[in-house]
């Protein structure tokens, strides 16, 4: 009896230790090494930096309240067609403070940005014209075509616009030769961001201004706006996917150190059999509730391709153990030519678009604008139909070009191996896709974590067959079974009782913000480098953090579910491409980074 | 000479150099560099941007400054008691519905004599065109008004159409539609001043126009500010109102003059007829401005009783009539439905049309305040719609009268529901709201964890509401207790139909869902669901064991018992919601209407009775399908 309560008390006391310690490495390392480090800003980048925590502070506040401004005040009409998506109607309130955000957002950045190389400067620049400037290309354009509101008025506006974007064309280009303090490099160009909203800020009041009674399309400027800017979030939401996958290795890989640190051999296994036992559970019962035939089956053969994939990369890895880690620039890249479409095609109908309203501003020719703003939107919508059915393809290649490059130059096996496990996974998800050759065997995470239970305690009862289970492999096993429960639990991203606008969603959204806020510095914000100084760092991650909130407080507020759940599909989508084939990748290695990188 | 640096942080502090500079410059940058000067400039620059841009928006938001709106609430429906004076006794009821508009909109309904009243009252010239933005600015006033009153032991409903132009202190009555014809004020006469002191009479002379200008007639008016006092209504005190006194003279008639009580946020409360010899003959008193409950409301028949098996729908289809919206700017946003003879619409701008079935006139329009994005319900001659201005509005199907509305907290953009004498209303503010039918009083509520966007549907004892949190609330009628609820994988995205035991809808995950309807379970039993490739939004039809749905560019016909996909039919765009009529189905695309074989889904025709445009919906009748477009057309087709 007091053996067994003493083996009790070991046990539960390892399993503690473990804990505490994996949440003081978590929660308490994490966070000390993320604060920004304010001091070694001058007092202006502080100042910019403190107001802009009060903007996300007040964003955060308005997410969670956001039926308060509905409630509270009148409603503006968005769309006029019931056909639509959703997102009708939106607090009158929200529309100046939107502007007020984008304006402040794109300030920062581009103020951040002047200052960085040469590249990333005018990166940035491109994507205040192709996003940031849309903002105003839809209601102007629509207000040409206005019958009440007169030319002159909307070739002033073209004018305005015009005249403040060469300016601050001119301004940007001659910054980076300046001396000028921050503070007067910042006022500069945020007075005329500023100018060019303005334009955009008066037709959306006029629009939703009743006694007006103006197009019903000019209300919809600013939605189609923030609904185009959401296409420049594309490329960080699928990273965010990635994100997800990252943490959770993080979480599986320093809860896997602890148990090695603390536990003994037997309390590793107990502990690995326990969370496998948890694990089956749940199978186990679908399973047993579920005749036969109606089993996943098709599904099932379709997650245990992309495995298939996984089993030859581990093979192959069972000759050459030293992999290396994969670089995440390289996972960065892919996404970035996976988001191509959305970074180029649609806001390049855009440009065009502002492009043919101005001459038709100054020319005030309307036949040749509307010829050829129908010509440009049905080429673009062809060219989007036809990215969007081959973009997993086209990745695919580019992966399979990189692995035959890096196998032929001798890099670390890593990158040409992920390389072709990555090709393989998009190829297997095109096939598998809804509408693809291969539909019949459409999964979701939710088949492939059924066969990967299976594999796990396959490969568990195997090792203890052939008397292999050595503690390094239970604890790697462990950590392999936490990271696919903690991957299991992404279902909160298309979860019904917790999508943005309920309160359980609001606040996961919320606390990611503020998490991702408060551990900024510890991931990039507190380096310094002459390419990317601490302070363009400072202003462009809060302009980046002030447009995000301002876009999903915008689709919170206006109750647009299509454009709420887009955002969760393509974060679930980066996770299904790349955090799974990084999770299968893992499982090839058979864990071993678990204990490697953070050890 | 300073040390100047380029100050990005430390990385920069390494790149001092020394530049020679004028010392107000100097002082310039030595300020500036001192940290606060910076610190005062930014918090100027951000001040600036957010005052400007706040400024933009009022500038643009506000509407002019009229002080005599106070005295006319907008989007006002109100009820008042007919009584007849010689009996002293109520005789009826009058229903009124106002709307503020602006005059650019009364113009485009209207034609070159109005224009000749508007210019002649706000000192335009000739052109109407080229005085579009000024009439843009000016506010108008619209009413309805429909009385039903027994008159003379006879029982009549009068409906008199006012179009008022609404000046900073002046109300101008500019025409007037009833019964007799429409006539035009030209220049307007005024109904109601504030900038006139009391006892002090406004006389006006002019000519009353017939809208085609082929009569002609003089008329003068005097309008008389007789007080400003307060007034005592059942328990509600008017402290500020005016009491008019309006007098015409009609060629050499003298039609005797009205006595009319304005309260400021109640707008017209009382008014009184009086014969040329100052005999008191008729008033109107307010009596709700919520709710009356309907006099004695005609029966209309049942939507579903309409008999269009009997049409052959695969001859080719013709345009039988064609209704414009004229006002060009007023977007049709509903499916044309079926209420009795008329085909009723609703628009962006918050107007309730309804439509002549054999020739597409317009026979009435109510107006609510804000745009209307679901068709309405119609039940027992009734008219229940939602509106973005929050409310739900129950109207005379007939008539378009005005019967009762009902607040929520946020927009009502789904349909209602309606069933054994209670209203099911789903709002925005997350809320389903059981009325009373007769008189719009709230019964009981049921609040979800999302925005009700989709009509709920009523089969027995139950009401099923889909909610944008992702579930399907089965409740129980008599006081919407939860029975129980079905968590699909995301937002309701289209209404539930039920048939045979079995709740069918789609949601925003795709999913196409088959529940059992009285699930033993308090979490829904699921009979199947099929992965569709988009959602699965609009109406869900049903006909003879299948089931067809439109997923946004998909057109599914799914077997109702298995859910396995009979066939798909796909769109270069968005299809609009299907209609079953025999052995066809309807479906609205981008730039056309499409039919297809109901069992086969090979297509059978296309038709394209307009331009490419945006679509609103198709509706049916007993021998013609409606199709209504974004830019205000609605068109009537026939085999």
């Amino acid at each position: 009896m007091k053996t067994i309560s003493r083996a009790l008390y070991t046990t539960v006391s390892t399993i503690l230790q473990i804990v505490v310690d994996g949440a003081r490495v978590f929660a308490v390392d994490a966070l000390r090494d993320g604060f920004i480090d304010l001091r070694p800003l001058e007092k202006a980048g502080r100042a910019l930096v403190v107001v802009a925590f009060a903007i996300v502070g007040a964003f955060i506040l308005s997410l969670v309240f956001s039926e308060v401004l509905r409630v509270s005040g009148p409603l503006q009409p968005l769309r006029a067609s019931s056909s639509a998506a959703r997102g009708f109607m939106a607090p009158a309130s929200a529309v100046p403070i939107t502007y007020v955000a984008l304006a402040l957002a794109w300030s920062y950045f581009l103020t951040g940005a002047a200052q960085t190389r040469r590249l990333s400067r005018w990166l940035a620049f491109t994507a205040f014209t192709l996003f940031g400037m849309a903002a105003l290309g839809n209601g102007m354009s629509n207000a040409l075509f206005n019958s009440i509101t007169q030319p002159v008025a909307v070739a002033a506006m073209v004018w305005l616009i015009a005249g403040a974007f060469v300016l601050l064309l001119i301004a940007y280009a001659a910054l980076p030769r300046t001396r000028w303090p921050l503070a007067v490099r910042f006022s500069l160009i945020a007075t005329l961001v500023t100018l060019i909203l303005l334009p955009a800020v008066l037709q959306t009041a006029m629009a939703g201004n009743r006694l007006e009674n103006q197009s019903v399309n000019d209300a919809d400027s600013l939605n189609a706006a923030l609904v185009l800017t959401r296409a420049l979030l594309v490329p960080f939401l699928l990273v965010a996917g990635v994100e997800m996958y990252n943490f959770a290795q993080a979480v599986s890989g320093w809860l896997a150190q602890s148990t090695r640190r603390h536990a003994p051999a037997r309390i590793s296994l107990a502990l690995l059999l326990i969370a496998l036992v948890l694990r089956a559970v749940g199978l186990a019962q679908y399973l047993l509730s579920t005749p036969l035939p109606a089993w996943p089956w098709l599904e099932w053969l379709g997650a245990g391709l992309l495995l298939a994939g996984t089993a030859i990369v581990w093979a192959h890895l069972r000759r050459r153990p030293a992999a290396g880690a994969v670089p995440f620039g390289l996972i960065v890249g892919l996404i970035v030519i996976q988001s191509a479409m959305f970074l180029t095609v649609i806001p390049l109908e855009w440009l065009g678009s502002f492009v043919l309203m101005v001459y038709a501003g100054v020319t005030l020719n309307l036949e040749v604008y509307q010829s050829s703003a129908a010509a440009l939107h049905q080429g673009v919508i062809s060219l989007s139909d036809f990215y969007s059915t081959y973009a997993l393809l086209v990745v695919a290649l580019v992966c399979v070009g990189i692995s035959c490059v890096a196998r032929r130059r001798g890099q670390p096996p890593a990158v040409a191996l992920f390389s072709a496990l990555l090709a393989w996974s998009m190829v297997v998800r095109w096939l598998t896709r809804i509408d693809g050759p291969l539909a019949i065997l459409h999964f979701s995470y939710a088949h492939l974590d059924a066969l990967l239970i299976v594999v796990l305690i396959v490969a568990t009862v195997w090792l203890l067959m052939q008397g292999e289970m050595t503690r390094d492999r239970a604890v790697r096993l462990l950590g392999i079974t936490i990271l696919t429960a903690l991957l299991h639990q992404t279902g909160f991203l298309d979860n019904p009782f917790s999508p943005l606008f309920s309160a359980g969603g609001v606040l996961l959204l919320v606390i990611g913000i503020i998490w991702s806020v408060l551990t900024a510095g510890g991931r990039f914000l507190n380096a310094d480098s002459a390419g990317f100084p601490r302070m363009s760092r400072a202003l462009m991650y809060f302009g980046y953090i002030m447009l995000s909130l301002s876009v999903a407080h915008w689709f919170v507020v206006s109750h647009a579910v299509q454009q709420q759940a887009a955002q969760g599909d393509n974060t679930m989508l980066g996770f299904l491409l790349y955090g799974l084939t990084l999770a299968m990748w893992l499982l090839a290695q058979r864990g071993r980074p678990l204990l490697e990188e953070q050890g | 000479m300073i040390a100047s640096t380029v100050c990005i942080g430390e990385a920069c502090s390494a790149q001092s150099s020394s530049v020679q500079v004028s010392p107000t410059s100097a002082n310039f940058t030595r300020l500036a560099h001192s940290g606060w000067a910076g610190v005062a400039l930014v918090s100027l620059t951000l001040l600036c941007s957010v005052v400007s841009i706040i400024g933009a928006w009022w500038l643009g938001a506000r509407s002019p400054n009229q002080p005599i709106a106070r005295y006319l609430p907008t989007g006002n429906s109100a009820v008042f008691h007919v009584a007849q004076e010689d009996a002293g006794r109520h005789v009826g009821g009058l229903s009124l519905n106002t709307v503020q508009r602006n005059a650019a909109w009364m113009l485009r309904q209207s034609n070159a004599v109005v224009y000749t009243s508007l210019a002649r009252a706000m000192g335009l010239g000739s052109d109407a065109r080229d005085n579009l933005l000024v009439l843009s600015r000016a506010g108008a006033i619209f009413s309805r008004s429909v009385e039903q009153a027994e008159i003379d032991g006879t029982r009549a409903t009068t409906i008199t159409e006012d179009s008022y132009l609404l000046q900073s202190d002046a109300l101008l009555l500019v025409m007037e539609r009833a019964s007799g014809g429409t006539f035009v004020f030209v220049p307007p006469l005024p109904v109601l001043r504030t900038d006139i002191a009391v006892d002090q009479t406004q006389v006006t002379a002019g000519v009353i126009a017939s809208s085609d200008a082929s009569m002609e007639l003089s008329y003068i008016g005097a309008l008389t500010l007789e007080a400003r006092e307060p007034m005592q209504f059942g328990d509600r005190r008017y402290d500020d109102c005016l009491r008019m006194r309006n007098s015409l003279s009609i060629g050499a008639r003298d039609t005797g003059f009205t006595r009319t009580w304005y309260c400021a946020g109640a707008g017209m409360v009382r008014s009184e007829l009086f014969s040329s010899d100052g005999t008191r003959m008729r008033s109107w008193q307010l009596a709700n401005a919520e709710a009356i409950p309907p006099a004695s409301a005609p029966r209309m028949p049942a939507i579903g009783t309409l008999l269009t098996n009997r049409v052959d729908w695969r001859k080719p289809l013709t345009v039988a009539w064609q209704f414009d919206n004229t006002d060009g700017v007023s977007a049709i946003t509903t499916e044309p439905i079926i209420a009795g003879d008329a085909v009723i619409v609703g628009t962006f701008t918050g107007d309730v049309i309804a439509l002549d079935r054999n020739n597409g006139k317009e026979r009435w329009r109510y107006f609510t305040d804000g745009p209307i994005f679901a068709p309405p319900a119609v039940a027992d001659g009734m008219i229940y719609v939602g509106s973005g201005d929050r409310q739900v509005h129950a109207i005379d199907a007939q008539t378009g009268a005005f019967r009762w509305r009902f607040a929520t907290h946020d927009a009502v953009i789904a349909t209602p529901a309606v069933s054994d004498g209670v209203v099911y209303a789903g709002s925005e503010d997350r809320t389903l709201y059981a009325l009373d039918a007769r008189t719009g009083a709230l019964l009981n509520a049921f609040t979800t964890g999302g925005p009700i966007a989709v009509a709920p549907a009523v089969n027995g004892d139950t009401v099923y509401a889909g909610s944008d949190d992702g579930a399907l609330y089965a409740l129980d009628t008599t006081d919407l207790s939860l029975r129980w609820a079905f968590a699909a994988g995301s937002a309701v995205a289209s209404a539930p139909l039920v048939m045979s035991g079995t709740v069918y809808f789609g949601a925003r995950d795709g999913m196409l869902y088959a529940l059992k309807a009285d699930s033993a379970s308090q979490d829904g039993e699921v009979v199947w669901r099929l992965q569709a490739r988009e959602p699965v939004t609009g109406r869900i039809q049903w006909k003879d064991g299948a089931l067809f749905a439109a997923a946004e560019y998909d057109l599914i016909s799914v077997d109702a018992a298995t859910g396995q996909l009979h066939w798909q039919q796909s769109s270069d765009g968005n299809y609009g919601s299907p209609l079953v009529l025999g052995d066809s189905i309807f479906i609205m695309t981008e730039d056309e209407i499409a039919q297809f074989d109901a069992v086969s889904g090979r297509s059978v025709a296309l038709f394209a009775p307009a331009m490419q445009r945006k679509y609103a919906g198709l509706g049916a009748g007993s021998a013609a399908i409606y199709a209504s477009y974004a830019n205000g057309d609605v068109f009537a087709l026939a085999p």
